[in-house]
């Protein structure tokens, strides 16, 4: 064994998860290898070219709380900014950026190259290498083989991808790109199960034949907002979006078309994601809707190509084309590349444990779409936990987890690991928290960087404006609950519904709060009631949800389990009492019959 | 309760009563059932849901004729494999038949295991099996016929139903939040209003038929009143004699108050015989006097009897008077010595004159008060069913409260109705037992087009 071809941490896949896994293992000191199959696609965005909105800009924030890389990416590529659902209160808002694609895998990419303890290489693997049956490392489809101690696999769309544009199909991870065959036979061999799932994009337009007069504008929002705390970027020269329409003459071409559909013809086996429906399942599941809505979305400040959100398409491209050119703006548009559906193979994440580490194969590690994620929010989170987890525990250091109610990516995770995503690709929502009260974007370092200090994922520096912070707001709670106008403390005027904080200047200038920490000290009073609630819910629950499930535990023996739930609790084979109940189809008399049946036979 | 379900083990139990009837039904649970089945009877069977006549056989000795039935899982009342054996009733032969089941391999059934690998096998759900739980302890008919409509789920029915419509207005909110850039339009306050005032009305209603159930526990009061000698023992008696076989014995706590209860029209009705009650000033006598008008005040339905012999008295019309307002039947007794008194003296319409001493008038009398016991006259609500569990009552509760307070907070960011609509939802969910995943997005995305 050569030493230069030793690693403790080897990534494969330089996609979203790939790189936050390969960023923050070095950056917790581990040798770490980024084996991609090329290095100008690292960071590539194959579908919208936007970071954050709903259910994603928490995540991002919390990458940023844990010291991952991609919200500063985000930030320093940014054309264009906007904070959405700004009707309701902080628990819903979320920040959306446009990006510039081509700028983002840049400084990805460059960023990357320069970071100590990582090295980043071309290469495609075809094998995972196992000494003693324990595994040891990666082999190229060049034949140079790898070592590692632990080995994340972030292989996205490529495990047996497959293209599909109409009638014609063809082996690929994504347009443009060959996909990963002997890895994905590999897989197989050793244990995991798999399943096809689907995803597909829009077509890519010529921005100098779309005629924008006319059209509907999204506006670039002036607003003093990033993603990372730890760098200052702002957007100059915002960006506009646009928004065209579909009618009944689109539809009528779609369902006079539908024999050419890919996903109609059966082609099509993988399950696709409901929140992303290609027009073609729009018109006919939604055919009663007479119109859709599209928006126009730049790629980039030096090219010329438009994203057409909304419009996703498997057609033929030359039906593609016919129904672009009766919208309204479009009449004369050129496509530069039709939309079309990629296939692959997902592993069963059920396999996998909160740290993404599979429960079969010691050291390796799943993040990202392989998973059955879909999104760069939703890879990046993974690939920061299993970066974290396989880095800390080369020196046997403790887990590193984040649990559902602390965070989106606890949730993510726990969702993953326990319900599995062969129903459909995973993505992140609102709705999917228990309580997304608690876990908002303003507050995510609040949350969790004092985990990630302790990990030694960000520095004492970094943790230090932290504690700064919040320091700072406890002063601010403590002189509203205090201090009086008319009699009234600040507090109890705060907690009424139309008052902010922002009606009293002199307090904030007093402490110089930021935007966010406004929003922090007002939510918190605002929301206070059902905080109180949901962690005293968690209080009353936690003797029983953090007990371990003995390992022994013969699910066949237990009296009184419905069946569904004796084959469930086999299959994924729950850590703890918690994890039992959240597993699908489980009801709460399982439980009881569970906790009764473990108490009979350990002393707990 | 606590006993093993093991899937492998195929169960017996005689199923109907073993005494009192002519037919009776034998069955079996389990993944044996049908080859136990084709070991006792001489021609195989092996369609499912098909009625057979076949000759059972011991020993080669032919022990009854009976009707079998194989139902196949999971389309049976258990989910497992299933067989029903129709066979002559009485001791005798049932228990044979069941003996044989045992010697073929069959095990015992425990008390209430058919339900419960029903509910195990996630036939029935927990009202349902709460259900078959109170129809066997139904003390009489009109709880009983209540329990069976609670087995075919009509209340879980509901609860589902208005566990749904809640979940759509939570789709339509987190469509609302977690698409901002979709055509989801925002809810109004007025339609949030609407809909949730409508849901917390409903609510209400079904949380009131508890004091239905309540009512139906603790029997109708019948309280008999009348000067002394009017007849009012010659009454109780009369009644009682009527239903000797069940009528039960509870001493009264005084002697003012006498306690008797009986069955009719399938509800328990308790008997009240008040000693006389009248104005006096004697302390010791007005105690007994003032439990005794306490008895008639509480009780649903009052017998007040006056001797017709003679003329109306102050006393009559002291009791008379203080029951104005009360549910009654009044009862000229003592017809047989002249009337004095006419019906048409009262103006009413519950009269009936009888002689308690012949008997004349008496199946008139019982004909009023069979009338007069009918549940739907002790309730204000109209119903299908009534919840007979403090659990639902408790749970419906919690939920009432919680639309209450977004009632009062209509006009709140809607991130806050959403909470509570869950928590909301999830209380409805409890009552049936089922915890329910992704329903949320299941309901969006069945609802709405989105996404890019
Ligand atoms: C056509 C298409 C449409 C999409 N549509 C949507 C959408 O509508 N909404 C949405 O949220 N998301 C969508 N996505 C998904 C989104 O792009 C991904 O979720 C996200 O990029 C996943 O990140 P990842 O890191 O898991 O994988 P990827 O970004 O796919 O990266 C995988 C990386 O692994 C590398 N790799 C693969 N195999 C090997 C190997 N054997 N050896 C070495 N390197 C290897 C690849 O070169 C690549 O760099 C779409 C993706 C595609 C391709
Ligand atoms: N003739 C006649 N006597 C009756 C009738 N009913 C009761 N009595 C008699 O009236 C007397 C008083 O009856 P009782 O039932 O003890 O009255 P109470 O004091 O109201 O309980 C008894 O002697 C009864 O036998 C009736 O219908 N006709």
């Amino acid at each position: 064994m050569k030493k230069d071809f030793t690693y403790d941490v080897i990534v494969i896949g330089g996609g979203h998860a790939g790189c936050e896994a390969a960023y923050i293992s070095a950056l917790l000191k581990a040798k770490t290898l980024l084996l991609t199959i090329n290095l100008d696609t690292i960071g590539e965005t194959p579908c919208n070219p936007a970071f954050g909105g709903a259910g994603k800009s928490q995540i991002i924030r919390e990458i940023d709380a844990l010291g991952g890389i991609m919200p500063r990416i985000v930030d320093r590529s940014a054309i264009q900014v906007r904070m959405l659902n700004t009707k309701g209160g902080a628990a819903v808002h979320s920040l959306r950026m446009q990006i510039d694609r081509e700028k983002y895998r840049y400084e990805m990419k460059v960023t990357l190259e320069k970071i100590p303890n990582l090295y980043v290489k071309q290469g495609k693997v075809k094998n995972l290498l196992f000494n003693n049956n324990e595994l040891s490392g990666v082999i190229c489809n060049t034949g140079s083989t790898y070592y590692g101690k632990k080995i994340i696999i972030a292989a996205g769309t490529f495990l047996g991808g497959k293209v599909i544009l109409g009638e014609t199909e063809y082996n690929a991870g994504r347009y443009g790109e060959p996909g990963s065959y002997s890895l994905s036979d590999n897989l197989k061999e050793i244990g995991f199960n798999t399943f096809k799932l689907k995803t597909g994009t829009p077509s890519r337009i010529a921005g100098n034949s779309i005629d924008f007069s006319g059209l509907e504008k999204q506006e670039h929002e002036n607003i003093d907002q990033n993603f990372s705390i730890w760098e200052k970027n702002t957007v100059k020269n915002g960006r506009d979006c646009y928004v065209v329409r579909t009618d009944d003459k689109v539809h009528e071409i779609i369902r006079q078309n539908i024999e050419f559909s890919p996903l109609f013809k059966g082609i099509i086996e993988g399950k696709g994601p409901r929140y992303c429906p290609s027009i073609e399942d729009k018109v006919v599941r939604f055919f009663d809707k007479d119109s859709h809505k599209i928006f126009l979305e730049p790629e980039g400040n030096n090219t010329d190509e438009w994203y057409m959100q909304g419009f996703s398409s498997s057609l033929p491209e030359k039906i593609q084309n016919t129904m672009l050119k009766t919208i309204k703006g479009l009449e004369n548009c050129h496509i530069f590349k039709p939309g079309y559906a990629v296939e692959y193979y997902s592993i069963d994440s059920t396999q996998l444990y909160n740290t993404l580490e599979s429960k079969n194969i010691k050291n390796l590690y799943f993040a990202g779409q392989v998973n059955g994620t879909s999104g760069y929010e939703e890879a990046g989170a993974q690939g920061i936990i299993a970066g974290i987890n396989a880095a800390l525990s080369l020196k046997n250091k403790e887990k590193f987890t984040l649990s559902r109610n602390e965070s989106y990516i606890g949730t993510l995770i726990d969702d993953l690991i326990l319900k599995g995503t062969q129903k459909e690709p995973y993505r992140m929502f609102t709705s999917r928290m228990d309580n997304r009260m608690i876990a908002r974007q303003d507050n995510a370092y609040y949350r969790l960087s004092e985990k990630a200090y302790l990990a030694g994922c960000i520095t004492e520096e970094q943790f230090d404006i932290i504690k700064k912070k919040t320091l700072k707001i406890k002063e601010v709670n403590n002189y509203i609950a205090v201090n009086k106008v008319k009699n009234k403390t600040f507090l109890d005027m705060l907690k009424t519904q139309n008052t902010s904080l922002e009606d009293f200047p002199d307090i904030i200038k007093k402490f110089e709060l930021t935007f966010d920490e406004i929003i922090t000290i007002e939510s918190d009073v605002k929301y206070a009631g059902y905080i109180e609630k949901h962690n005293k819910f968690l209080e009353m629950n936690k003797e029983w949800t953090e007990k371990k499930i003995p390992e022994f535990i013969d699910y066949f023996k237990i009296p009184n389990l419905t069946i569904e739930a004796r084959q469930k609790f086999k299959e994924i084979n729950p850590v703890t009492i918690g994890e039992a109940g959240r597993i699908s189809g489980i009801s709460s008399s399982d439980i009881t019959a569970l906790i009764l049946y473990i108490r009979k036979i350990v002393k707990w | 309760m606590s006993f093993n379900i093991n899937s492998n083990r195929t169960i017996a139990a005689i199923a109907t009563s073993v005494v009192g009837s002519t037919i009776g039904v034998v069955r079996l649970s389990g993944k044996n059932s049908l080859s136990i089945l084709n070991s006792i009877i001489q021609k195989k069977i092996n369609k499912p849901r098909y009625v057979y006549l076949r000759n059972i056989i011991d020993n080669n000795e032919i022990i009854d004729n009976a009707i079998v039935i194989y139902f196949k899982s999971p389309w049976s009342y258990t989910g497992e494999d299933m067989v029903e054996i129709q066979c002559h009733g009485g001791y005798v032969t049932m228990r044979r038949i069941y003996s044989l089941l045992l010697k073929m391999g069959a095990e015992p059934a425990q008390k209430g295991e058919f339900t419960k690998r029903s509910f195990l096998n996630g036939k029935i759900d927990l009202t349902q099996a709460e259900a078959v739980n109170s129809l066997i302890n139904s003390s009489n008919t009109v709880l009983a016929d209540n329990s069976i409509k609670m087995m075919n789920g009509i209340f879980s029915d509901r609860i589902k139903d208005l566990r749904e419509k809640i979940l759509e207005i939570i789709a339509f909110i987190e469509a609302y939040i977690d698409f901002p850039e979709d055509d989801v339009d925002e809810i109004s306050p007025e339609y949030l209003n609407s809909n949730i005032q409508r849901l917390y009305n409903e609510l209400i209603v079904i949380k009131n038929t508890y004091s239905i159930y309540k009512k139906l526990k603790e029997g109708i009061k019948v309280a008999i009143a009348g000067r002394p000698n009017a007849g009012k023992s010659s009454l109780l008696n009369a009644c009682l004699k009527e239903e000797k076989a069940i009528v039960t014995h509870i001493p009264g706590t005084t002697r003012d108050v006498l306690e008797h209860t009986l069955y009719i029209n399938g509800m328990n009705v308790t008997i009240y015989d008040t000693a006389g009650i009248r104005s006096t000033e004697d302390t010791v006598e007005s105690i007994g006097i003032m439990r005794a008008e306490k008895t008639l005040m509480d009780s649903d339905i009052i017998l007040h009897i006056i001797d017709a012999s003679v003329e109306f008295t102050s006393e009559d019309k002291y009791i008379y008077d203080k029951i104005k307002n009360k549910r009654k039947i009044i009862i000229l007794n003592k017809i047989d010595l002249g009337k004095c008194l006419e019906k048409s003296f009262f103006n009413k319409d519950n009269i009936v004159e009888v002689s308690l001493k012949t008997g004349e008038g008496f199946d008139n009398f019982e004909c009023l008060l069979q009338n007069e016991i009918n549940i739907e006259n002790f309730v204000d609500n109209d119903f299908d069913f009534f919840i007979d569990n403090e659990r639902y009552v408790n749970s419906i509760h919690k939920v009432v409260l919680i639309l209450q307070k977004i009632l009062d907070e209509i006009n709140k960011p809607l991130e806050y109705t959403a909470e509570d609509l869950k928590d909301a939802k999830d209380e409805l969910g409890s009552i049936i037992g089922e915890i329910y995943h992704d329903d949320i997005l299941d309901k969006i995305f069945s609802t709405f087009c989105l996404g890019k």
